[in-house]
């Protein structure tokens, strides 16, 4: 039951100002409009897809917490029970991402009769958008105790994603990167969708250890002398 | 028997105390008042009891088993939830030890929350949100109730309606503690122990403490009267010659009749008398 309301609640926190259902849309529209417009082939556009789908994901994860710092405080004293609202910000997050990552893909035109191809392009969108729901899931203090250390996080976090792979100085710690830039960089590589199963399941782990982090960072010691 | 210890508390906002060396406790059938004017720090301190704030310095003893509910000054949630679902949702987070649906249904009834059962919380007026805000932090049955500024936006008649829930509450081993600005006559004579919160102290008020009146109630006894209760028997002042007086606060005057006339006692007379 505490779990049902906190999932409906946090479903209802991430639909109810339509920043979402705007970002969604728009990239849907991008997907749709982007071979007889700009020319670019399934590969790129796929790419661009995907960097849509991390900042769609980070700022609705962002935007999630901003809302429940603002709405839910009493809800959750009512709860009273940290471990299930961490998981139920995992659950919702993973619900979020998957129906982004099918709508995104299903509109995007590159969706066809190779059932690998389309398992890996959603899979790969819905591990990217929980790396981002992660990354903010990580310092959504900005919205509670250290507003600056959050948002200085998210944006040193953003720019390794994206950076990860492609500065040299920071391949050997490559590995400890969030891995967007990896998978942007073996798309480019190997010129294959398919060939980023591997990768997304890398980037599905991280983004769980980011979330099991963030539980464990986030959990209240009680401070009375 | 206990319920909360307050010892020594203290919580400041950015260099300003909120409240210093704050000290109280709060028994099983007891409601506690707190006074004090806009900006007192009456929220802060139901906050720090409702383990929303972290004070800094003091403790909070909680009696093992004590289940808190609390009644915010201001809930910012917004629900989209119709009124009864979002109810029977509160209701179902105690689990067993809530109430029982029946009578989460009579509450609903007696706040005058009926007509409202399927329209959208967000949708309710202040005064209205405020009573369904109460009913869901009655609704868990707790132990410890903390009600911060309940009766604001509310009629007469609701705010007794309200004070009777909260007098059952009490009645049934919970403590209370009500904080408000100013209480009137009416709330005062429910009140068991009040407390003023100025200049950051807390201090018990004593000419507000058990001024509430109490009444005579006399009633006879028939041969279909059935055997009295443990909660009426500790009122009963005399029984004999086929009568029953009991001594009670005014404030449950009206039930105790009612609850006795279901026993098939006949109702004699009532009697003011001093405290």
């Amino acid at each position: 039951m505490k779990i049902k309301i906190l999932l409906r609640s946090y479903l209802q926190l991430y639909f109810q100002d339509f920043l979402y259902l705007t970002m969604l849309f728009s990239i849907i529209v991008f997907g749709l409009t982007a071979d007889s417009l700009l020319g670019i082939g399934s590969i790129r556009k796929y790419n661009l897809l995907l960097i849509g789908m991390f900042f769609l994901a980070l700022f609705s994860t962002m935007n999630l917490y901003r809302n429940d710092s603002q709405q839910n405080k009493y809800l959750k004293q009512r709860v009273n029970n940290y471990w299930l609202d961490a998981l139920s910000q995992l659950l919702v997050a993973l619900i979020v991402n998957i129906f982004s990552g099918i709508l995104i893909f299903v509109f995007s035109l590159i969706l066809n009769q190779n059932v690998l191809l389309d398992v890996t392009g959603i899979t790969t969108l819905i591990s990217v958008g929980m790396l981002a729901s992660g990354i903010a899931t990580l310092f959504k203090t900005q919205w509670y105790r250290h507003s600056s250390v959050g948002q200085v996080g998210v944006l040193i976090f953003t720019y390794l994603a994206f950076s990860g792979s492609v500065i040299s100085l920071l391949n050997d710690v490559e590995f400890i990167m969030p891995p967007l830039s990896k998978i942007i960089m073996t798309l480019r590589r190997k010129g294959e969708i398919t060939a980023l199963l591997p990768v997304a399941g890398q980037t599905f782990l991280y983004a769980l250890i980011l979330f099991l982090i963030s539980s464990f960072i986030y959990k209240e010691k009680k401070k009375v002398k | 028997m206990n319920l909360l210890s307050v010892n020594d508390l203290s919580l400041q906002n950015e260099g300003y105390f909120a409240f210093k060396h704050v000290a109280f406790s709060l028994s099983q059938n007891e409601i506690i008042g707190i006074n004090g004017d806009n900006g007192s720090g009456k929220t802060q301190l139901l906050e720090a009891i409702a383990e929303n704030r972290t004070p800094d310095s003091g403790q909070i003893d909680y009696t093992p088993g004590v289940r808190i509910g609390y009644l915010p000054q201001v809930n910012p949630q917004i629900i989209d939830q119709t009124v009864g679902k979002y109810l029977e949702d509160m209701r179902k987070l105690s689990k067993k030890l809530a109430v029982r649906k029946e009578q989460l249904e009579g509450m609903i009834t007696f706040l005058g929350l009926s007509p409202y059962l399927n329209r959208s919380v967000q949708q309710l007026s202040l005064g209205v949100r405020r009573r369904v805000d109460f009913v869901a932090a009655v609704s868990g049955h707790p132990n410890v109730l903390l009600l911060d500024e309940p009766f604001a936006f509310q009629s007469n008649k609701s705010i007794m309606n309200m004070l009777n829930l909260i007098q059952d509450l009490k009645d049934n081993g919970s403590g209370i503690i009500i904080a408000g600005t100013r209480f009137d006559k009416n709330i005062n004579h429910y009140i068991d122990t009040g407390y003023l919160l100025k200049d950051n102290k807390l201090a018990k008020i004593q000419s507000t403490t058990n001024v509430e009146l109490k009444v005579l109630l006399v009633f006879s006894i028939h041969p279909n009267s059935s055997a009295i209760t443990q909660d009426i028997e500790k009122y009963i002042t005399v029984n004999k010659n086929n009568l029953i007086e009991m001594k009670l606060p005014l404030s449950i005057r009206q039930s105790m009749i009612k609850k006795m006339t279901r026993l098939n006692y006949q109702f004699e007379e009532a009697k003011n008398i001093e405290n």
